[in-house]
């Protein structure tokens, strides 16, 4: 009796071991997740012109690392035919833009720095460009906390949207809307491409004004 | 939360022992035999609101059940299992509160039932029995949201009940065991936004034989 009680649990513990693994279920391209955030007092038809940084900053646990490989170039690029596509227009940093991009990437694979971000945690980041690199060094970029992010170990790509034409009434650089992209193989070329347009897609709000 | 679901399994183990053991003082003469252990193949399927959360039938689901004849036509005993839900739904963008989420969303349920149960066998000894029964009790159920491969878990321990029907064929050199197959209506109180409880239509196949 005894031991067919134990076998009884020992039933148990093996049967409850059997749920089926959702990651295991799921393709390299559904694992990836877009997640957009926005402020929601930002009328975004009251910006036209933007910028786009030059290089990728790429987010390490030390250094001020930024990036333009091949596939750099392409996400920067990629970003670029999105705003153009909603009537923003690009102009030099040096031109008074009203709107700055940053492009930031964490690579697990290279770098044994853990994330538990939010947004802006990595503006903390020697890599993270530099207010100065807007023309207002000595200001702080300004992320509002409810934005929605996952915190786990994984690859990313970030774009924060910095309101540049509001800098100096704000005082601060103010983030108004970011992406996130995460899953497997991210940084893949082709990967970041279509998430950097289910992005944009996904945030019907982005629309330049006239 | 784990402290608590502890607690409350080593008091439910604790009053299943205590039952067993006042139902072999209690009954003298009681031989082996009556002793019966019962393993169960139990695919479900999802029924009212929980049926709009995950539509897909479970067939990942198993029983053990332990139980005592307390003469020829009722049993009492114990019960639990494993039932385990999914559901992958295609990509699509979901609002949030301050932006949006493109994700393929996966839908998973595990329920674990611990029950105390009941059943009266129609007929005689020997020949095929109808028969009908209820397990009441709990259920610990975990409950997970995947975003691509981000999840969000929230466990529970709830209420449970499962009424039965179903039909015993002997088998076996001596008939001394058992093919049951039989249906049951399961329902546990875990609930969330979407769903006001997890409950089902069960199929169970079993084999029951003496200990």
């Amino acid at each position: 009796m005894n031991k067919t009680v134990i076998f009884g649990f020992v039933a148990l513990l093996a049967i409850t071991g059997c749920k089926k693994s959702v990651t295991n279920n799921l393709s390299s391209e559904e694992t990836r997740v877009y997640i957009t955030n926005r402020d929601g007092n930002v009328n975004f038809s009251d910006y036209k012109t933007y910028s786009l940084v030059d290089s990728v900053a790429d987010i390490r646990s030390n250094g001020q690392t930024k990036s333009l490989s091949s596939a750099d170039a392409a996400l920067l690029a990629a970003v670029r035919t999105e705003m153009n596509a909603r009537g923003f227009v690009e102009v030099s940093k040096d031109d008074d833009p009203d709107l700055g991009l940053n492009v930031s990437k964490l690579d697990i694979t290279i770098t044994n720095y853990v994330p538990e971000y939010y947004p802006g945690y990595w503006s903390g980041y020697d890599a993270y460009y530099d207010p100065y690199y807007w023309g207002y060094g000595g200001y702080d970029y300004y992320f509002p906390t409810f934005y929605r992010v996952y915190q786990y170990e994984v690859s990313s790509i970030t774009i924060d949207m910095v309101d540049l034409k509001n800098a100096s009434a704000n005082n601060q650089l103010k983030i108004i809307w970011n992406a996130q992209l995460e899953g497997d193989n991210i940084l893949h070329p082709n990967a970041a491409a279509t998430g950097v347009k289910a992005a944009f897609d996904q945030s019907a709000y982005l629309r330049a004004g006239n | 939360m784990i402290k608590i679901e502890l607690t409350m399994i080593f008091r439910i183990v604790k009053v299943l022992i205590s039952a067993m053991a006042f139902m072999t003082l209690a009954l003298p003469g009681m031989s082996q035999e009556k002793w019966k252990l019962e393993l169960s193949y139990n695919p479900n399927v999802p029924m009212s609101s929980f049926k709009e959360y995950i539509d897909q039938t479970s067939r990942n689901g198993w029983g053990v059940r332990f139980a005592f004849g307390v003469n020829p036509s009722w049993e009492v005993g114990a019960n639990f299992g494993f039932q385990d839900y999914y559901k992958k739904l295609p990509r699509q963008v979901y609002i949030t509160k301050d932006g949006e989420i493109s994700a393929v969303q996966s839908r998973s349920i595990q329920t674990v039932p611990l029950m105390v149960n009941v059943r009266y066998k129609f007929g005689e000894e020997g020949g095929i029995r109808p028969f009908l029964g209820s397990g009441i009790g709990g259920a610990f159920v975990t409950n997970s949201v995947w975003w691509g491969q981000f999840s969000e878990t929230d466990k529970g321990f709830r209420f449970a009940i499962a009424p039965e029907a179903g039909v015993s064929i002997p088998v076996g050199r001596f008939k001394t065991s058992s093919l049951n197959l039989g249906l049951n209506y399961n329902y546990s109180g875990y609930k969330t936004e979407n769903y006001d409880n997890i409950s089902g239509i069960g199929l169970r196949v079993g084999l029951a034989f003496p200990l």
